[in-house]
């Protein structure tokens, strides 16, 4: 599946998956983000799909997991102190080293950083945004910006190299 | 480039978004120093992962919201529908046979869709195909609410 494919598999999709996320959390932004995520996650597992056809029935079903796991994060970092340092259920590299698929693991390790760090990491390195249109957006100084930033791409590093030498220390086996 | 110190900036979060272009530009060839083979695919997915969120946020801007995907129940009635899809094909003709349209030079193979000018063909159709798909699911709607309040009416006799 290229772009173009996958986009016509979207623009179609995608209000059917709004809807069903929007009628859960009752919340548009939080729909949209959602959304967002389950198409990512659609376009990382491409290959899936273009052998099995079953994009829509996927996709529904994570919409919503995905929007009952939002409702059940919001109850529980509803404190802002919380939300600066809170770091849920963080994975470990042995239970990455079983995610077969890398693109999973990474996916994985980037959704269990904590939640200040995600949001910079996501801005600055998917999104593309500048350090200091982050600032400018978070209501942040430029230096928390960077400081999250380095704490998020060294987490990402040490995390995901750890686990791949794990798994290839074992596929040696040793 | 000294792509060491590259990533040593990267790391302490100091790079710009060139530098990152850059350093994602240098883990997409095939032959890297053996001790950043193992880094490659973290960058190769966060450039993965961009040329997916830019389809999205192309897809986004040229979309209904969700409070407009939100099926309004009761609130449509059958004289605003009739009225809205004549107004539509009346505007749809007037456009396409209007003497101006046809005679310009320009590039004719474009739609406007909720403020957006889109040129690609097949989008085009997706949206068109979607938004005929609304139509008639609007209008089952009203077709079961019109039944739902004659079964009432029909029950409380």
């Amino acid at each position: 599946m290229d772009i173009e494919e996958y986009k016509k598999i979207i623009v179609p999709l995608r209000p059917q998956l709004l809807s069903i996320a929007y009628r859960i959390l009752k919340n548009v932004a939080d729909s949209e983000d959602v959304v967002q995520d389950v198409c990512l996650r659609i376009w990382h597992r491409r290959e899936e799909f273009s052998q099995y056809q079953n994009v829509a029935a996927y996709s529904t079903t994570m919409t919503k997991n995905l929007s009952i796991d939002r409702v059940r994060t919001k109850r529980y970092t509803s404190d802002e102190t919380l939300l600066e340092n809170h770091v849920a259920d963080e994975y470990t590299p042995d239970r990455l080293m079983e995610e077969k698929d890398g693109n999973t693991a990474i996916r994985m390790i980037i959704e269990k950083l904590p939640p200040m760090q995600q949001k910079v990491f996501e801005m600055k390195d998917l999104h593309g945004y500048e350090t200091h249109e982050i600032a400018a957006s978070m209501d942040i100084t430029i230096e928390a910006v960077r400081n999250n930033l380095s704490r998020a791409r060294k987490r990402l590093r040490d995390l995901y190299l750890e686990s791949n030498r794990k798994k290839k220390g074992e596929s040696n086996g040793y | 480039m000294d792509i060491d110190n590259l990533l040593n900036k990267y790391f302490e979060g100091e790079t710009n978004i060139e530098e990152e272009r850059m350093i994602r530009e240098f883990f997409n060839q095939e032959n890297l120093p053996e001790h950043l083979k193992e880094l490659a695919p973290l960058f190769n997915y966060m450039e993965d992962e961009r040329v997916a969120l830019e389809a999205l946020k192309e897809i986004k801007d040229i979309s209904p919201t969700t409070r407009q995907t939100t099926k309004k129940k009761l609130t449509l009635s059958r004289s605003f529908f009739i009225s809205a899809v004549s107004a539509a094909c009346i505007t749809a003709v007037l456009f396409l046979f209007s003497p101006n349209n046809s005679n310009s030079g320009e590039n004719q193979n474009y739609a406007w869709i909720n403020g957006k000018r889109i040129t690609d063909k097949d989008m085009i159709r997706m949206f068109a195909e979607k938004s005929l798909e609304d139509v008639s699911s609007n209008e089952n709607i009203f077709m079961e609410q019109m039944s739902a309040v004659f079964d009432e009416k029909i029950g409380e006799e």
